[in-house]
């Protein structure tokens, strides 16, 4: 089942700048597709027309099925932000419990959770005293806690320890392998040749390649020779 | 739209006013927590007890009632409009307050519900404050037999006046958004709102004098503002409170259905370019300033007032220049960056004057040319004085509100405490000066020491705030009792370099 289908977006800026030119983005049930470009190219302003933070322009957007602005698409869908933008003034216990209300499910404790990700007896500090790290940790609890058909991951996994990424690593692939979708936005080629299905690389505002991962490496030898030949390239 | 998501909102933004906001500035100390309390509910006791030696003599005069339920239908409907324009003015510039929002499953309406709700409950305080004294002495004199009156005159017409220009503003709100005119929708919003309250205001004492009339000609002639007053005139209390509450939720439904979504602001600051010049004059507290639309906003405001006033001169024009204060309030929270920059310690002061200055170049540009405008207008330059001072006055106390209560993430709710804490202080100045009756000289003396105040308690705000973020009073909760800086090595094995929290091991 297709979980997430934008269909030719198209997104400006009011002074006139095209950020979005006729891009396509697809994520099925049980597929990790790993969301790529250079700084500017257009992929947070892509994830935020998915998530109605920026005014939808023209195309089509689905989340499940679902209209992508309404209530049924918001609860199918979960969106981990490049800035964390956690209410600081909660502590992760509240917050994470908080998540779960708005999506109408008793969630597991977090406790396991948090010791696992290095976090152990952070749970009732307030978010204000996270680190960085600390706080893209509680927001990437929130996806394995919450486990919905889609989660958008824009960035998160920057910035967090190496043992939290391989354990997030094995944890998105579960998610995948429960049948869910995945849109990892990340600069991590190796991490993407390890867990992504598919590639979708925007560069300019526009899709320069959207194919399995597999493909794409057996051609060029690696991702970032892939996006390292095309950002060289006369045609760009 | 799901309620119960956006009630889960509003009880975060419920969370975030008790645990950030209540616990901000001088609030972050209990005793002045408490003490702030103490002033503001002595203040309101005062105000209650003012209004119960005013009424009292109406005791013996029933029919005196009707006249002043009537008149303070139309205070209400008054101070209705200045709270609408108060809090929309301080939500328009919230847009970092939504972002805590965007990784939440809701919708872009409940997002918008959860916000219209407290733009209501916040319109609702400054309606409270502005007739609750006399609402409140009304019922200690009269008991609960005026408390049905009260509804008609007072609570029925703040609803039904505060969910009919909400209702009126997210019309025109679509309606810029479908001609196209996004960017103009915030200026334009407030122009339209100060031009609803200046016109209600000119028609005020057309209406007191009606009510007045009525009176002393002894006829049930109503104000409109009394619209639900005179229904139960015709059809008796209860028909009438039913069919106002009735419209009150109609019209609070529509609201909600009308909000327009929220979405990220593309833009808080105007892309002015700058030219040699400017770029040699102007430091980056000033160009945050200048191009702030947090300032222009204001700006645009006082320019409206300097022409209305200018029309019909019910005070200064030049007075309007005190409304450019309004973007003083933000500047500290903004322009943090530029002191992380730095990374260590800065003079407070000369934070402070950098903050001074950046107000002062906004100020300029507006006060030379409605000044000349002024001058040319009124044929004299001796009355601009106060006002140029008095809004200078207002600026330092802006920073003082925006540096003691910083508007972190944009919200408004610091700023609403901030300034209603200034209110409470400098009423509290204006009293005593005006009871005791204090020659000027002395009268200019407590202002000129108010405001000195301000700036002292400006700059050791910015003291507080820095050494809060560098986590200093962490730092020095875990230094060794004793004394000592934080530099000490002490027994720490000779190493001064070495982190104080190993000190524990």
């Amino acid at each position: 089942m297709t979980m997430l289908d934008a269909r030719s977006v198209h997104y400006s800026y009011e002074h006139g700048v095209q950020v979005l030119d006729d891009v396509d983005l697809r994520a099925d049930s049980g597929e990790v597709v790993g969301l790529i470009g250079p700084n500017g190219s257009g992929k947070s302003t892509l994830i935020q027309v998915v998530f109605d933070l920026l005014a939808h322009q023209s195309g089509t957007l689905t989340i499940g099925g679902h209209p992508h602005t309404g209530a049924a698409a918001k609860h199918a869908s979960l969106y981990l932000p490049s800035d964390d933008y956690l209410p600081q003034f909660l502590t992760g216990r509240e917050y994470l419990e908080m998540v779960g209300h708005l999506y109408g499910i008793d969630l597991p404790d977090p406790t396991e959770l948090f010791t696992r990700f290095g976090m152990q007896g952070r749970l009732d500090d307030l978010v204000e005293d996270y680190s960085h790290g600390m706080r893209k940790k509680t927001q990437l609890i929130s996806a394995l806690t919450t486990r919905r058909p889609l989660t958008v991951i824009d960035e998160t996994l920057n910035g967090i320890d190496v043992g939290s990424l391989r354990l997030c690593e094995n944890e998105i692939g579960r998610l995948r392998d429960e049948g869910g979708a995945v849109v990892l936005c990340t600069h991590d080629f190796a991490l993407l040749e390890r867990l992504a299905d598919r590639i979708v690389f925007l560069d300019l505002g526009r899709v320069v390649v959207d194919a399995p991962v597999r493909a794409l490496v057996d051609r060029h030898g690696s991702l970032a020779t892939l996006v390292f030949d095309h950002l060289d390239s006369a045609a760009r | 739209m799901r309620w119960s998501r956006a009630l889960t909102l509003a009880h975060l933004l419920l969370r975030y006013f008790g645990r950030r906001v209540m616990r901000t500035g001088v609030l972050a100390s209990r005793p002045l927590r408490v003490a702030a309390l103490a002033l503001a509910t002595g203040l309101g006791a005062a105000a209650v007890a003012a209004a119960v030696a005013f009424l009292d003599p109406l005791r013996s005069e029933p029919g005196a009632w009707g006249l002043l339920l009537d008149a303070m239908s139309i205070s209400t409907v008054q101070w209705c409009l200045v709270a609408v324009l108060l809090t929309k003015t301080l939500f328009l510039n919230a847009e970092g307050m939504l972002a805590m929002t965007f990784a939440l499953p809701v919708t872009n309406r409940e997002r918008a519900a959860a916000f219209v709700l407290y733009e209501g409950a916040m319109a609702g305080i400054v309606v409270a404050v502005g007739i609750g004294a006399l609402a409140v002495a009304s019922l200690v004199i009269r008991g609960p037999s005026i408390l049905v009156p009260l509804a008609e005159s007072v609570v029925l017409p703040a609803l039904l006046t505060y969910v009919a220009v909400g209702l009126g503003y997210q019309l025109l709100t679509r309606l810029l958004s479908a001609s196209g005119l996004r960017r103009a929708q915030p200026p334009t919003l407030l122009l339209v709102l100060f031009a609803l309250a200046a016109a209600f205001a000119a028609t005020v004492p057309g209406l007191t004098a009606s009510v007045s009339t009525a009176y002393l000609a002894g006829t049930d002639d109503r104000p409109w503002t009394a619209a639900v007053a005179s229904l139960s005139d015709r059809w008796g209390p209860v028909p009438s409170l039913a069919a106002a509450t009735a419209a009150v939720a109609l019209l609070a439904w529509a609201t909600v259905l009308l909000t327009p979504n929220r979405h990220l602001a593309q833009s808080r600051y105007l892309p002015w370019r700058a030219g040699p010049l400017t770029r040699r004059l102007l430091t980056p507290y000033d160009w945050c300033a200048v191009r702030s639309l947090q300032t222009w906003l204001p700006a645009v405001l006082a320019v409206a007032v300097f022409i209305a006033l200018s029309l019909r001169p019910l005070a200064h024009p030049l007075w309007a220049l005190s409304l450019l204060s309004m973007g003083a309030l933000y500047q500290f929270a903004a322009t943090e960056p530029l002191r992380l920059l730095r990374g260590g310690r800065q003079s407070p002061w000369g934070v402070y004057g950098r903050l001074v200055r950046a107000q002062l170049v906004v100020w300029t540009a507006f006060a030379v040319p409605l000044t000349i405008a002024a001058v040319v207008i009124e044929g004299s330059a001796a009355a601009v004085v106060l006002p140029l001072l008095g809004s200078l006055a207002s600026t330092v106390l802006a920073l003082a509100v925006g540096i003691v209560f910083p508007a972190v993430d944009d919200n408004p709710f610091s700023l609403f405490i901030g300034m209603s804490l200034a209110v409470v202080i400098v009423t509290t100045v204006g009293l005593a000066v005006g009871l005791l009756n204090l020659p000027p000289r002395v009268s200019t003396t407590v202002v000129a020491a108010t405001l000195a105040l301000a700036v002292v308690y400006s700059v050791v705000g910015i003291t507080t705030f820095e050494s809060r973020r560098r986590h200093e009073e962490v730092a020095r909760r875990h230094q060794r009792p004793g004394g000592g800086s934080p530099a000490d090595p002490r027994d720490r094995s000779g190493d001064p370099a070495g982190p104080h929290v190993l000190d524990r091991r």
